[in-house]
């Protein structure tokens, strides 16, 4: 029996082995250039970022240097920079404006592509509200739209923060950072998880797409709105950072963690009889300012996000078992996109929390 | 005594020699059929059509030994059978769910049994099988790219007769006969696997050794049921009643005794059953009001219906009684209520006219629910819970006529217009569907043909993967989903140049238009609600030719199939473009050969090669932040290793004395053992050089299957 079983755990073995297939892949081998030409209304530029793509299997090359031309409504625009640096433009633009971009260098194909420029959207409320669910407290803002968006029609969201927290010193420290809006607050809320909630991808306003650096900027169609409104949560980044600040306290008995510590500059000298302590690392107070920047998409830039984060996430799409959509571009004779996006006017959102003291986070 | 040995004997040697001359006139019969075959092929304006007989259909290898009618039709040119081994039909740069299966004239959406390893038609019953790849005639219509029109077999009007077959993993029984001799017939399949049979003792042989702590269950099961009773009140004068029923059903269980620390007992649990199948009856009235006028009314009911539910849960026993648990089901239907009604008139020897109308009304459901419980922090249960759901009703009326015309100097015409309305909800789209076929008998042995035909689908399978799963549903065209259309150009010459010789040259030219693909990410199953989001509308189109010659004379038959062709697909929010379709087989080539070489002894082979599937690699790269990112030119842009495979096999046949058979049918599937690509992958050498990764999974399957006809 046991001879048996070694006999079939060797067909196995050999079976499993016999599976793998490796092939030559026929490709063209030939190097393009990688173009991200962004459009942005809101900050008036053109910027043209080429990149020389190297094939798969072969080394990349020092960057070369690129020319471009730029087109609005058919005529000539002049463009700064160049050469291995991004090409600039500083334009107003308006919506319906057909933009054209070529790029070329020495020994590589002509990259072309095209875009047209979005309406700037127009955000005509903000409001807020504290909502309580289970044991979470979150704060929930609704943002309203002059226009209800449409079928077809393409949107994003970005939110800066801007943390100040105060110490006990008096000196002030400011953070920046971004966070995503928050689909919902319980698991009740989110039902059945649908990722297309969630599409996410880096994006420097008005400048690059799809960096490394957390910019996260979030896809919007108009299934995530109701009628012109766009509601979300402003939750889980407070929660961290509460988190952290707790973390880092001082581990002597302060009694700030019991409450009743009266607010105010102590100098150093806490009521109540504790030991002294660095008032340095005593965060008395802490202002969040969130920067709401709603964005048009225009379909080219909505796909190539789109195919970004399909690219970076979607496995079952990567082996080969759902239709492959990670692939978009609109260059044509090379790779990446042509897209134009236009900010509204931010909105901004205060909220200040004392962090000793009753009712007190801390 | 002697006297009656004598008689045995003579009788005996009576029916031996019957059996002789039953033969030598089946034998006549069959080059009767195929020269009429081919006679009927080149006189008619038909492009695209191959027809096949129960005989062909069951011939040749029976892939765990059972003999499927997909897989035949995926050996023929202009076809393409995506997954190996699987039920995929993609028809002159399809879908795969662009293709109308009519089972007795009554349409089926769901073909296959566990997840596409066979079809849900069972040669045993049926008598012969339509397979259009263009020029379709007005009569058809509701998909785009084919038309497989299944017919069974009306029961033995005389005899009592019928076989019991045992394959690799299933088991066949067939009994038909009359009711009424002369008058009333039935004719019985039936179909199952017994695979669960095996695997039920061994699991709880298993279990029983686990003891309490752990049990363990599954098993998987499919079976069909055919049934057809025909009734003639004359001739010419014929009733059908038809029904089929096909079911699988899959289910896994674990279930795990465990205790903690303190001697608390728990479990953790998991359990998986799926069940999906079809449905479909019919009742039919065929009569010949005269020589000239002749009609089919037909009422009919069908329905595809699947549901899966699976439930886990895991008992965290480091925090004593608390439970995960997770619940999910879904449950999918369409149902259909049909009437239709053909009409064949012949008013002279210039014209023949068929005409009719017909009427669906579809119900589409699809719902899910979901239940998840976990401990939360303070020690309570968070429970989410969801469900949503999606029907529709939809009605499809649609009218036709075609007429097929002699005219001089050997040209026919076939003209013909196809006209159907599809409403839901509020939405109501009308498509007419222009069809001309037009042929010119050049001389005895050569004709000429070309055809147009226009072509629309009211109904889209929402799947996320290319696979044929139990959780894919249908749904119809609504507002924001517009019905699929295709226009098809396809022309060719026929050539017989000897009774037993025919060459075919067919080419084609096929658009089609609102094509949908999934693009969603990271799930096996679509979001329901506003389930057309999670698709993008897109166009496609197909060209390229075929070549088939093939030489039978009864006992030798020879077949080279090739097919040279284009299939792209421009959907732009996948890609600014045109690019290659993942089914876009430049080349496929087909050898199939039979030889009935000694009394009882067939042998057969299938060679099978095309060039391979496609698959989406990255074939550039650029350096973001010191990070290499990758990018892909195209979808679709490499191609995975050729494919080719042997299939070989051979028949052996006893007939008994008592007029009894035994066939044996041994067939050896991938008799080389070539392990052909499934998926890959994009590896990097040492030198840092790529190269692709593809794997096989399907080895050499031998099978033997034996049949015992009474």
């Amino acid at each position: 029996m046991k001879r048996f079983l070694h006999i079939i755990s060797l067909g196995c073995l050999l079976a499993m082995s016999a599976c793998e297939i490796p092939f030559e892949i026929e490709q063209e081998g030939q190097p393009k250039i990688y173009v991200q030409a962004i459009a942005d209304q809101g900050v008036g530029v053109i910027s043209i970022k080429p990149r020389y793509a190297t094939p798969i299997g072969q080394e990349p090359l020092e960057d070369v240097d690129y020319e471009a031309t730029l087109e609005i409504n058919g005529e000539n625009v002049p463009l700064t920079g160049g050469g291995p640096n991004p090409f600039l433009c500083r334009h107003t633009l308006s919506e319906g404006d057909e933009i054209s971009v070529k790029v070329w260098a020495d020994g590589l194909p002509a990259a072309e592509g095209r875009t047209t420029m979005v309406p700037t959207p127009v955000i005509t409320d903000m409001t807020w509200e504290e909502v309580q669910a289970d044991t979470i407290l979150a704060t929930r803002v609704h943002l309203t739209l002059q226009h209800a968006p449409q079928e077809g029609e393409h949107y994003a969201i970005q939110i800066m923060v801007r943390t100040s927290i105060t110490y006990l010193d008096g000196n002030t420290v400011e953070y920046l950072s971004y966070t995503v809006p928050g689909y919902a607050l319980t698991a009740a809320e989110s039902g059945v998880l649908n990722l297309e909630d969630f599409l996410q991808v880096n994006y420097s306003h008005g400048s690059s797409l799809g960096g490394e650096e957390y910019q996260p900027l979030t896809l919007l169609e108009m299934k995530h709105f109701k009628g012109n409104e766009y509601s979300f949560y402003l939750n889980s980044y407070d929660q961290y950072l509460l988190e952290a600040l707790r973390e880092n306290m001082p581990e002597e008995d302060t009694g700030i963690a019991g409450g009743g510590i009266a607010s105010g500059n102590t100098g150093g000298q806490l009521p109540g009889g504790g030991v002294p302590i660095d008032p340095s690392r005593i965060p008395i107070g802490m202002k969040t300012t969130y920067f709401f920047y709603m964005y048009r998409l225009s379909s080219e830039f909505y796909y190539y996000a789109k195919a970004l984060y399909q690219s970076n996430f979607d496995f079952l799409s990567n082996m080969g078992l759902t239709p492959a959509n990670f692939t978009y571009s609109n260059v044509r004779g090379g790779l990446g996109f042509v897209g134009a996006a236009s900010c509204a006017a931010p909105q901004e959102l205060v909220i200040e929390e004392p962090l000793i003291g009753e009712n007190a986070y801390l | 005594m002697k006297k009656e040995f004598l008689l045995s004997a003579a009788l005996l040697l009576l029916c031996s020699l019957a059996s002789g001359q039953i033969k030598t006139l089946q034998d006549s019969l069959d080059a009767a059929r195929i020269t009429a075959v081919r006679e009927k092929m080149k006189n008619t304006t038909q492009t695209g059509l191959m027809r096949l007989d129960a005989k062909e259909l069951k011939s040749g290898v029976a892939v765990f030994g059972t003999p499927d009618v997909i897989k035949k039709l995926q050996l023929l040119p202009g076809v393409a059978a995506g997954n190996e081994l699987m039920s995929g039909l993609y028809v002159h740069g399809g879908d795969g769910n662009d293709n109308l299966f009519l089972l007795d004239g009554i349409p089926l959406y769901n073909i296959s049994h566990f997840g596409g390893l066979f079809s849900s038609f069972n040669t045993d019953v049926i008598d012969n099988l339509d397979f259009y790849k263009s020029g379709f005639p007005a009569r058809y219509g509701s998909r785009l790219s084919s038309v497989v029109d299944v017919e069974t077999r009306e029961g033995d009007m005389q005899r009592y007769h019928g076989s019991f077959s045992l394959g690799l993993i299933d088991g066949r029984l067939q009994f038909e006969g009359p009711i009424v001799k002369g008058k009333t017939s039935f004719n019985l399949g039936l179909r199952r696997s017994w695979m669960d049979l095996v695997t039920t003792p061994a699991i709880w042989y298993a279990n029983r050794r686990n003891g309490d702590d752990q049990t363990v269950g599954g098993g998987y099961s499919m079976s069909d049921i055919n049934a057809r009773l025909t009734h003639r009140f004359a001739p010419g004068n014929t009733l059908n009643v038809c029904f089929y029923t096909g079911s699988d059903y899959l289910r896994a269980s674990q279930e795990e005794k465990q205790y903690d620390q303190e001697g608390h007992r728990g479990e953790n649990l998991m359990k998986i059953g799926v069940k999906w199948g079809s449905l479909t009856s019919s009742v039919s009235h065929q009569y010949e009001l005269s020589k000239k006028l002749r009609m089919k009314n037909v009422l009919y009911y069908s329905q595809s219906t699947s549901n899966t539910a699976y439930e886990f849960r895991f008992w965290s026993w480091n925090e004593g009684e608390q439970i995960t648990s997770m619940e999910d089901a879904n449950k999918a239907y369409v149902r259909e209520v049909g009437l239709k009604s053909d009409w064949e008139w012949t008013p002279n020897a210039y014209h023949r006219v068929r005409y009719g109308l017909s009427a669906q009304y579809h119900w589409y459901h699809s719902g899910r629910s979901f239940i998840s419980s976990s401990p939360g922090a303070d020690g309570t249960a968070s429970t989410l819970e969801d469900s949503e759901s999606m029907g529709y009703r939809s009605l499809e009326p649609a009218i036709y006529a075609e007429d097929e015309i002699f005219l001089r100097y050997n040209f026919t015409v076939n003209l013909g217009l196809r006209y159907a309305l599809f409403k839901t909800g509020s939405k109501l789209y009308h498509s007419p569907e222009p069809r001309v076929a037009f042929k010119w008998l050049i001389n005895n042995s050569l004709s000429a043909k070309l055809s147009y035909t226009r072509m629309s689908q009211f109904a889209h399978l929402v799947a996320a993967m290319y696979m044929d799963l139990p959780s894919n549903s249908w749904m119809p065209s609504t507002d924001s989903a517009r019905p699929m259309t295709s226009d098809q150009v396809a022309g060719g010459l026929y050539f017989t140049p000897h009774k037993y010789w025919k060459i075919n040259l067919e080419g084609w030219y096929k658009t089609m238009n609102h094509l949908l693909v999934y693009n969603g990410s990271n799930t096996f199953t679509p979001p329901l609600t506003e389930w057309e989001k999670s698709f993008t509308e897109g166009k496609g189109k197909s060209y390229g030719m075929e070549l088939e010659a093939t030489f039978d004379n009864g006992k030798l038959s020879l077949s080279a199939y090739y097919t040279l062709s284009w299939t792209l697909r421009n959907f732009e929010a996948i890609y600014g473009g045109w690019f290659p379709d993942r089914n876009d087989n430049r080349h496929k080539i087909n050898l199939v050969a039979s030889w009935h070489f000694a009394k009882n002894w067939n042998v057969f082979a299938n060679w099978n090669y095309h060039s391979g599937n496609h698959i989406t690699f990255p074939t550039h790269f650029i350096e973001v932040d010191g990070k290499k990112r990758y990018l892909y030119d195209a979808p679709y842009n490499t191609s995975l290793p050729d494919y080719h495979r042997l299939d070989v096999g051979l028949d052996w046949c006893k007939t008994f004395r008592n007029g009894h058979s035994l066939d044996v049918n041994l067939s050896v599937y991938n008799a080389y053992n070539h392990l052909n690509a499934s998926m890959a992958f994009l590896e990097t050498r040492e030198d840092g050089s790529f190269y692709g990764m593809a794997y096989g999974l399907i080895p050499i399957i031998p099978t033997i299957t034996v049949t015992y006809k009474f």
